[in-house]
């Protein structure tokens, strides 16, 4: 008698576990997005130059956006592939590795209005995080920000809980960028619109056109008091340009 | 297509007792479909002939609910019912339950017996059981397992029969239900009360004392029944059964099944298969419930130690072994509930609807299992909710190691045969149970 002959006809099927499949799925989403930077970088390294220079940037965006296209993502793997661009990343123009701008691109393609990033876990400090950020979208920086953080702001809301470098809220036109701490030089350098606000120091503004500047609950610029304000916009930023 | 008129003929039944009869709430829901367990584990046992033993507080309609079941599946008036019935009391005698002389022929020198209609008819009702003293509950252990009962040197065994029991919870008046007898039932089930707002309308409710009444039918039964008492060839009851069920139908409009009916339902029940699920978690079960690694099996007389690897499991919780009944009565009844849902096979959930049911009366859970379950907020006494609990355990780790345990059963199978394969390893009992099968382990 074999008490098991029932089930001698049991064959395991194949089993799939959730946690394979949500790996395999990552990793398919990461490689692609690998991939579309890859071509960003091509793109960009036929230019042999990456400086602030609105037709340059405006066009290493756009490569990124086209880069991005049919590229289903989610925040998580826009997590992933800071990760993977902080550890990997090698290519560095004279303004710093386009990642940064490509990251910018990310955020403001995925289907997510909230999107949040530990800036904690990464060595880089990477420029334009906030790039061209649209209405309705939020970004929060847990840490320290590079330079240009906020730049073209489109209307979405950057927030910064460290301190930002140079360049803060650069040709903002609309929305807000919130800095925890402290930013460099040239704070809202070109700014159009919207508020861009500072909870410790400002070292230098730039030369600001519109909008707001708070440096902790004193607006900066446009000053409301007659007295001069203590931040003093630095001379000679035209060389800048 | 004749089981599926059976299927909605008994449908029917269990709709009408439910609306004209046994007033309660459904408690218990399988396949998206709610039920009264009370009633429907009471159908399923006089449907497959089984046992019920039926619990609760005096007066919520523990034996009514069996005598209309009854009345309705085995197309008896009420009054045929009631005459079978025993009670239990203290001075119940077996020739009350079984038998007695025939004392006209013995007087005549001759041992005839006249065999009571509770031991005659195929639907048995003991009401009060637990008022039967120990000594006494075991004149009824033979007739109640197989239907085989001896008087004198005479016997009588029923080819067709089902038991209800109905006890109260204890009071001064009951005794103890001794293992052997509680272990014959299939199944137990809590008649409950029905909430305040159906207690009202059973107040006001005055028909169903006569519904199932059928005076000129129960005369005729019980007349047939006597006249075997002179020795004579048992009268052929099936006219009878047609005459009430004509009766009933112009009544109540219901469509009662037949003799050949019943039996083509059991058939039909019957040849439903488990699935390997199902399957491999029955075997689960009883490897919990009958498991010990240190002693080779449970025994009641015999305790767990502390610090046993297998703590967690429900070997370390019950202090007897589950009897080779317990598998019996969870299958057939699941086969039933299959058959009621409708499906192909007994499935895993027909099993888990059925196992607390099963296990509730059998299972002498140890005392720190029980305070811990005392005081759980639950819908049910404490036995039937302890093995709610442990039946609910079981799954989850059924659930968690199923393919394992199914690839480990099918591997057994193979190894049996002399395959040469890695033996089965893993932590649960039915594990150990497996490599002992295989010898690989001591028993």
């Amino acid at each position: 008698m074999n008490p098991f002959e029932a089930f001698r006809s049991y064959s395991a099927a194949q089993r799939e576990l959730p946690l394979d499949r949500i790996l395999a799925r990552r990793d398919a989403v990461l490689q692609r997005l690998l991939q579309s930077y890859q071509a960003l970088i091509e793109e960009e390294s036929k230019q042999l130059i990456w400086v602030v220079e609105q037709g340059a940037l405006s066009r290493a965006y756009t490569t990124a956006v086209e880069a991005l296209q049919g590229v289903d993502f989610t925040v998580e793997d826009l997590e992933d592939m800071c990760l993977e661009l902080d550890a990997n990343d090698g290519f560095t123009a004279s303004m710093g590795p386009p990642s940064g701008l490509f990251i910018a691109a990310m955020c403001n393609h995925v289907p997510a209005n909230d999107i949040s990033l530990n800036l904690h876990l990464f060595r880089r400090r990477w420029p334009f995080l906030g790039y061209r950020l649209p209405r309705g979208r939020r970004l929060y920086l847990d840490g320290d920000a590079g330079d240009f953080v906020g730049a073209l702001l489109e209307g979405g809301d950057v927030e910064v809980t460290g301190n930002a470098g140079n360049y803060a809220g650069i040709g903002m036109k609309t929305g807000t960028v919130q800095i925890g701490y402290s930013t460099g030089k040239y704070t809202g350098e070109g700014m159009r619109g919207g508020t861009l606000r500072v909870g410790g120091r400002i070292a230098a503004l730039g030369r600001v056109k519109q909008g707001d500047i708070y440096e902790g609950n004193l607006q900066v610029f446009p000053a409301k008091n007659p007295e001069p304000p203590t931040v003093k916009p630095l001379a000679g930023t035209a060389r800048h340009k | 297509m004749v089981v599926q008129n059976c299927r909605d003929k008994i449908r029917d039944l269990y709709t009408f007792i439910s609306e004209q009869l046994y007033f309660n709430r459904p408690d218990v829901s399988v396949q998206g479909e709610s039920a009264n367990a009370t009633l429907l584990l009471s159908l399923f046992t006089a449907l497959i002939g089984g046992k019920a033993l039926i619990i609760g507080e005096p007066g919520l309609g523990k034996t009514t609910a069996a005598e209309y079941i009854c009345s309705l599946l085995y197309c008896l008036p009420l009054g045929v019912i009631w005459s079978g019935e025993v009670s239990g009391h203290p001075e119940q005698t077996e020739e009350k339950i079984v038998g007695r002389p025939n004392l006209g022929k013995l007087n005549q020198g001759e041992e005839v017996v006249v065999w009571s209609t509770f031991a005659r008819l195929p639907v048995k009702i003991v009401d009060e059981i637990n008022r039967l003293p120990e000594t006494k509950q075991s004149l009824i252990l033979d007739g109640l397992e197989r239907g085989k009962w001896e008087y004198l040197n005479q016997g009588l065994i029923n080819d067709e029969f089902c038991l209800f029991a109905t006890a109260n919870y204890q009071d001064q008046g009951t005794n103890t239900l001794v293992p052997p007898l509680l272990d014959r039932f299939d199944v137990v089930v809590e008649s409950k009360h029905p909430g305040a707002n159906i207690a009202c309308l059973i107040g006001q409710s005055t028909a169903r004392d006569t519904l199932l009444r059928h005076p000129e039918s129960e005369g005729a039964f019980l007349e047939a029944l006597q006249s075997t008492r002179n020795g004579q060839k048992i009268a052929d009851l099936e006219p009878l059964h047609q005459s009430f069920a004509k009766a009933m139908r112009e009544r109540c409009g219901l469509v009662m099944l037949s003799r050949a009916e019943r039996q083509a339902v059991r058939q039909e029940m019957a040849a439903l298969t488990m699935t390997l699920e199902a399957n491999a978690l029955l075997r689960m079960v009883l490897a919990e419930l009958s498991f010990c690694c240190k002693y080779g099996q449970k025994r009641s007389s015999e305790g767990c130690d502390e610090g046993c690897h297998y703590t967690g499991y429900l070997c370390y919780e019950v202090r007897n072994c589950a009897s080779n009944r317990l598998p019996g009565s969870v299958y057939r009844y699941a086969q039933a509930l299959a058959w009621w849902c409708g499906s192909p096979h007994v499935d895993v959930e027909h099993i888990r609807a059925i196992l607390p049911y099963a296990l509730a009366h059998r299972a002498q859970w140890r005392e720190s299992y029980l305070l811990a379950r005392e005081h759980e907020r639950r819908q049910e006494p404490l036995l039937l909710h302890a093995a709610r609990h442990a039946a609910a355990a079981v799954f989850q780790r059924f659930y968690e190691q199923r393919h394992d345990i199914l690839a480990s059963l099918s591997a057994a199978a193979r190894l049996l045969d002399g395959a040469d394969l890695p033996p089965p390893q893993g932590d649960h009992p039915l594990y150990s149970e497996i490599r002992r099968d295989l010898g690989l382990e001591q028993a």
